[in-house]
């Protein structure tokens, strides 16, 4: 019996001991977060004590107006500078100098946010920047130029490792900045006039820049709520800025209030927004990893909207189901997605090869049985929504018989074996594929997925030996460069995996970006798309998709982003 | 994919027992032994689909499974990669009897060729790592000294990693398939096999005729195959109805982590996972592959029970 | 036996090394740069390059290694690459998760198993013995991920029962208490049971139920004590367990605990994090292992010497 009540106090020590661990974590978080005086963020338990739990509708503890969204995963910083994939909150907690605002006829504009108004020199070097005036950051400090110049040299500082940092490369003083040559873009790329004049240094004449400015990875930050943040976190290198909420700061609609890891983030209403404040009293974002319970969650009422990309197989449904038609929200995705013909694989190196290849894949047949035909084939580049788009391109049809006769004018009458690539644990992708290769199959073509890890393939692609792979590209910025100039030049068309050959197509992409008539550069990029597309078959253009939400019955003036992301600013939405 | 620590401690335990134990039965001391004992598992083994319907019919469902995965050709009605896009997300049909899955392909022909791969992911592994783990035991058990520890020491790092963990690793190291798999989870399982065959190896060394063996210079080889290993076999059967079930298992869930079968061949485990997002649409093609995997582990752990009681000299009374 | 215990304790050390040692390799050798992953599609070669070289990624392993073991002895696990935060911050975030959802699962494993097996041995060879051996057998076989899905999809979506995903409240916890505890409470039962048919053919059990007492109390008063002792052992070791991560059923109902951390990590190659978070899961199996050698050399001495 003394043995068993040995036993029974060591297995008691054992739970004590471990769980005492657990309750310690609770109790003192973060080292660095223990200084700061109230951290709700970092303790989930009390969280649900202080909140009245499962209190009507709702059973996460917020009040009835709140806009409940969905997100896949954790954010990886509400510091949009340390981020390329989350972009949402910081459209929501932050501005930019500029924005784009989507017109009624799908096309768009880019206005003055931030900034009001600019003139820019007729060497198209530099831009004069007027601030409006009065604009509040959530700490109370007022926008002044020097916020500007502040957000320019964090994202510049390597030290900071910031992911957007390229969108600034035409700034004067750049590479120095980068390399840490220099610490400050005063006097190179930024000139200071007053509190809400400064100037933007450019080395080029560089069309986009403007575009460059609405991108949420450029929102202004405030210096004195930076430098609060670095010294909460004990330095730059460890910085609370999107990391604790109450040093997230911006000038934007909703301010950061809550965030418990892994399963929600609560941002609240700007009451001193300077468009004036939101109607909703918050948005609150779950953090919902799979993709059928976030749908059942939405479906349940505990979510505001479904984003019907994770999944499509249920677009059929809503569009149709009585039940939820006239919840459905219907935006344009400005993005192509398309197969990467590898050109230095055989058999691609042959022209008429890559041409049978597109009229040999049944586009429509795909876009209606994985989209719901929510969508449009492609036969270019660019997509519906941006800037030179081109309706009129020749279509890229899907032609059998064409396929044919160009395999047999190639000498593969009888088909070849060829190899597509793409990352596991993407099933959508890998859907794709299998009707591809399905597909080929009547050609004779004997289709291989191979699947890679994503480390491999990401890594094999800068090689430039990856086969065919399907992607796809949406814009970040409202011009035809950033369609372009991230495949057709020789640096990213070896980066990319297609190697393609036709130099001088690629120095005209390289040249249209500093073309000073933009009617004329407009011009330019579509008989460039013409080239690279249908003359030189570089890609399979696919399909233009329709991005599609649902939301709740609740929910008023759902505005999609103009490119078609997932996530949008709500400041103008409602709820009944 | 559970820890068996607790397994292994309860093996290791009864090896003790059989230090004190009369020498098992059928163990004789002429060169025969190890036939006669193979002899009696054999009896033992008979004697308990005789008399335990649970067994034999476990046996049995296992043995339709092995059949339907080998012969899978003759008995699928449809080629499972064969796609019908017009006939996708069928609820069951006298044409499809459990449906369609999104690619119109037939889902229990598709069931029919993932057997294979659920099965082979039940045995091949364990085969591998019980071999390995089997060797190195009766090394470390029969050595002593520093090979013992040094085995021993390996074994328990090994024991210590969270195995579904160290399984994804590996396959993220050298690339996802089944051949991954199978080393994954022949690497992370060796361990409990070792601890359990060492020590057994430690409490027969000491049997009399052991060391009348030894004495009479009889090499170490010969004793370890002759001696040691026969008399081990009674308890790596129980181990291997252990792992094989597991072995299934963790197949299932590192298809749930995406690291198991990869597409278009298919595992049980891969199918639920991918038919999860119509569960509302055809719950069926998330069900019926589940049961599957449900009732091949049933059928294992239910026959591993059966021998456990019938063949065991040392387990029960 | 301290000395046991004392040695015991003190052959962990160099597994924890060696284990250390080995996450750290094994980490070295995954293919591909984590850098291009974390920053996915849209990420300009120039700023992978730049992030990399801040990061130190160009450095020899051993220097890496070293530089490691170094920062981690002075409680710097480095920051995540994905997440941006401490890695010590994000496993003390998420611990208390596991903590939580280990407890609930646990409590349901032992308040069902333990009297389930007791019933099952007591009505031997009755239909309730056969019926509750199957449900544990169930839980021992089903894929857990598939239960869980099924049991969130019917008791969370069409009876709407019980929340769907999350964390925030007791009611969240019930199910995955559920499907994570279904297994332990299935051993738990069938261990429970075996070891009371064990101690029941006892001399003195017999003795005590030819005195006319009922079974009920045969079992109370004399088998039950006897035959909890291996039962606790268990229980230690699926609770250390289930402490170290339970990965699937934390990534299906949404609970932010070091399981799914730890499988974020490796989908994203976020190195430190990983390394953190393997090391801190592993040590907690490492200290439950011992807890387990060292209860079994209780009811066995014989074993110390092993």
């Amino acid at each position: 019996m003394k043995k068993l009540s040995l036993l029974l106090i060591l297995c008691l020590l054992l739970t004590s001991v471990v769980g005492c661990g657990g309750e310690k974590a609770v109790e003192a978080p973060a080292e660095p977060a223990a200084e700061t005086p109230a951290d709700p963020a970092a303790d989930p338990a009390a969280e649900a004590e202080e909140k009245p739990v499962a209190s009507g509708k709702f059973d996460d503890g917020y009040p009835e107006n709140v806009l409940r969204l969905g997100l896949q995963g954790e954010l990886e910083s509400a510091d949009v500078q340390l981020t390329t994939a989350d972009y949402t909150i910081p459209m929501n907690i932050y501005d930019c100098l500029f924005e784009v605002q989507p017109k009624d006829d799908g096309s768009s504009e880019i206005v003055g946010n931030l900034a009001t108004d600019f003139e820019v020199s007729d060497d198209g070097l530099v831009y004069t920047m007027h601030l409006r005036e009065g604009v509040k950051f959530h700490n109370g400090e007022i926008l002044t130029s020097d916020d500007v110049l502040y957000t320019v040299d964090r994202m510049l500082n390597p030290e900071r490792m910031a992911r957007n940092s390229d969108s600034m490369s035409m700034l004067k003083g750049f590479d120095a900045a980068v390399e840490g040559e220099i610490p400050t873009m005063e006097g190179e790329g930024i000139v200071i006039i007053d509190d809400n004049t400064f100037e933007f240094h450019l080395t080029k004449a560089f069309s986009p820049f403007l575009a460059n400015l609405c991108v949420p990875g450029f929102s202004i930050y405030n210096r004195e709520a930076g430098d609060a943040a670095d010294e909460a976190g004990g330095g730059s290198d460890n910085s609370q800025f999107g990391v604790l909420p109450e040093y997230t700061i911006g000038t934007g609609a909703f301010m950061m209030k809550d965030w418990v890891l892994n399963d929600h983030i609560y941002i609240e209403k700007n009451p001193d927004y300077w468009k004036g404040p939101s109607k909703l009293d918050g948005i609150l974002f779950k953090i919902v990893p799979d993709n059928e319970t976030r749908r059942m969650m939405f479906e349940s009422g505990q979510l505001d909207e479904f984003d019907l990309d994770d999944a499509r197989e249920q677009i059929p449904y809503y569009m149709e189901s009585a039940e939820w038609e006239d919840n459905v929200i219907i935006g344009n995705r400005v993005g192509t997605f398309y197969y990467h013909i590898n050109e230095s694989i055989a058999p691609f190196e042959n022209v008429l090869v890559r041409k049978a290849m597109q009229h040999a894949i049944d586009k429509q047949a795909i876009l209606d049985s994985l989209y719901g035909g929510a969508g449009e084939v492609a036969s270019g580049i660019l997509a519906p929504g941006m800037m030179g788009y081109n309706a009129d391109l020749p279509k890229l049809e899907y032609d059998p018989d064409l396929a044919r006769e160009l395999l047999a004018e190639a000498g593969y009458a009888d088909g070849f074996e060829m190899t597509i690539s793409q990352t596991t644990d993407s099933p959508n992708t890998l859907s794709l594929n299998e009707i591809v290769q399905a597909q080929l199959a009547e050609f004779g073509i004997e289709v291989t997925i191979d699947q890679m890890d994503e480390a491999s393939w990401f890594d094999v692609r800068r090689t430039g030996a990856l086969p065919m792979y399907t992607t796809s590209w949406s814009a970040d910025f409202n011009d035809p460069d950033n369609f372009l100039y991230s495949f057709f030049t020789p640096a990213n068309s070896l980066n990319r995996s297609f190697n393609y050959y036709n130099t001088d197509a690629m120095a005209r992409v390289e040249a249209a970006r500093y073309m000073l008539d933009h009617d004329a550069r407009m011009q330019e990029y579509q008989d460039l798309e013409k080239l690279i597309i249908q003359d030189d078959a570089a890609w399979i253009p696919l399909f233009h998709l329709k991005h599609i939400w649902v939301v709740s019955d609740r929910v008023n003036n759902y505005v999609p982003f103009w490119a078609g992301w997932s996530g949008a600013n709500y400041w103008g939405v409602y709820l009944d | 994919m559970f820890n068996q620590y607790h397994l292994i401690k309860e093996l290791e335990l009864h090896a003790l027992d059989l230090k004190d134990a009369r020498r098992p039965a059928g163990i004789d001391e002429n060169p025969e032994a190890e036939i006669a004992e193979s002899e009696t598992i054999k009896d033992q083994i008979l004697h308990m689909f005789k008399t335990n319907k649970v067994a034999a019919v476990s046996a049995l469902v296992i043995l339709l499974f092995i059949l339907m995965a080998t012969f899978a050709p003759l008995v699928a009605p449809y080629h499972p990669n064969a796609q019908s896009l017009v006939d996708r997300l069928q609820d069951p049909t006298a044409k499809h009897w459990l449906g369609t899955d999104e690619f119109g392909r037939d889902v229990l022909s598709r069931m029919i060729y993932g057997a294979r791969i659920s099965l082979l992911v039940g045995l091949i592994p364990t085969t591998i790592s019980m071999t390995i783990g089997t060797l190195l035991g009766l090394i470390a058990g029969y050595k002593g000294g520093r090979t013992d520890y040094f085995i021993m020491r390996l074994a328990d790092v090994l024991l210590a990693f969270p195995s579904l963990l160290l399984a994804m690793l590996i396959a993220y190291t050298i690339g996802k398939g089944l051949l991954t798999i199978f080393i994954a989870l022949s690497f992370v399982s060796w361990a409990g096999t070792a601890r359990v065959v060492r020590s057994l190896t430690l409490s027969l060394r000491e049997k009399e005729y052991v060391e009348a063996a030894v004495s009479v210079g009889v090499s170490k080889t010969k004793i370890i195959l002759r001696h040691l290993l026969p008399n081990c076999i009674p308890t790596l059967i129980i181990l291997f109805t252990m792992n094989v079930p597991g072995n299934i298992l963790s197949e299932s869930s590192l298809s749930f982590l995406g690291v198991g079968a990869q597409p278009p061949s298919t595992s049980w485990g891969l199918m639920v996972f991918r038919s999860k997002k119509y569960l509302s649409k055809t719950p069926i093609a998330t069900l019926a592959p589940g049961v599957a995997v449900l009732i091949l582990v049933m059928a294992f752990n239910f026959l591993g029970d059966a021998l456990r009681d019938a063949i065991d000299p040392y387990m029960k009374e | 036996m301290t000395k046991y215990i004392i040695r015991r304790i003190l052959t962990a050390i160099p597994i924890m090394i060696a284990v250390v040692f080995i996450i750290f390799m094994l980490l070295q050798v995954l293919p591909g740069n984590p850098i291009s992953i974390m920053m996915g599609e849209k990420a300009k070669p120039a700023v992978i390059e730049r992030v990399s070289r801040e990061l130190g990624l160009y450095d020899p392993v051993l220097v890496r290694f070293g530089r490691y073991v170094w920062n981690a002895l002075h409680g710097d696990f480095g920051r995540s690459y994905k997440l941006n935060r401490q890695v010590s911050d994000l496993i003390k975030l998420s611990f208390p998760n596991t903590v939580r959802l280990a407890i609930s699962a646990s409590l349901f494993a032992w308040l069902m198993g333990i009297p389930a097996g007791i019933i099952s041995a007591i009505k031997r060879n009755k239909f309730v013995d056969h019926f509750v051996m199957a449900i544990a057998l169930v839980g021992i076989s089903s894929p857990v991920f598939w239960g869980a899905m099924l049991l969130q999809f019917v008791f969370g979506f069409k009876l709407k029962l019980l929340p769907l995903s999350g964390y925030n409240s007791y009611k969240h916890m019930i199910l995955p208490a559920i499907i994570l505890g279904w297994a332990s409470a299935g051993s738990i039962a069938r261990m429970v049971r075996s070891n009371l048919l064990e101690v029941m053919k006892n001399d003195y059990i017999r003795t005590a139920r030819s005195k006319g007492l009922k079974p009920w109390a045969v079992v109370y008063k004399h088998a039950l004590k006897n035959s909890l002792m291996p039962v606790v052992t268990l229980m230690a070791i699926q609770f250390a367990g289930m402490l170290s991560g339970a990965v699937i059923t934390e990534t299906v109902f949404g609970i932010g605990g070091i399981g799914r951390l730890t499988v974020d990590a490796i989908n994203n190659r976020d190195m430190p994090l990983l390394q953190g978070a393997t090391i801190f899961s592993t040590l907690i199996i490492i200290i439950g292992n011992m807890a387990a050698d060292i209860m079994y050399s209780f009811l066995d001495p014989r074993i110390r010497d092993r």
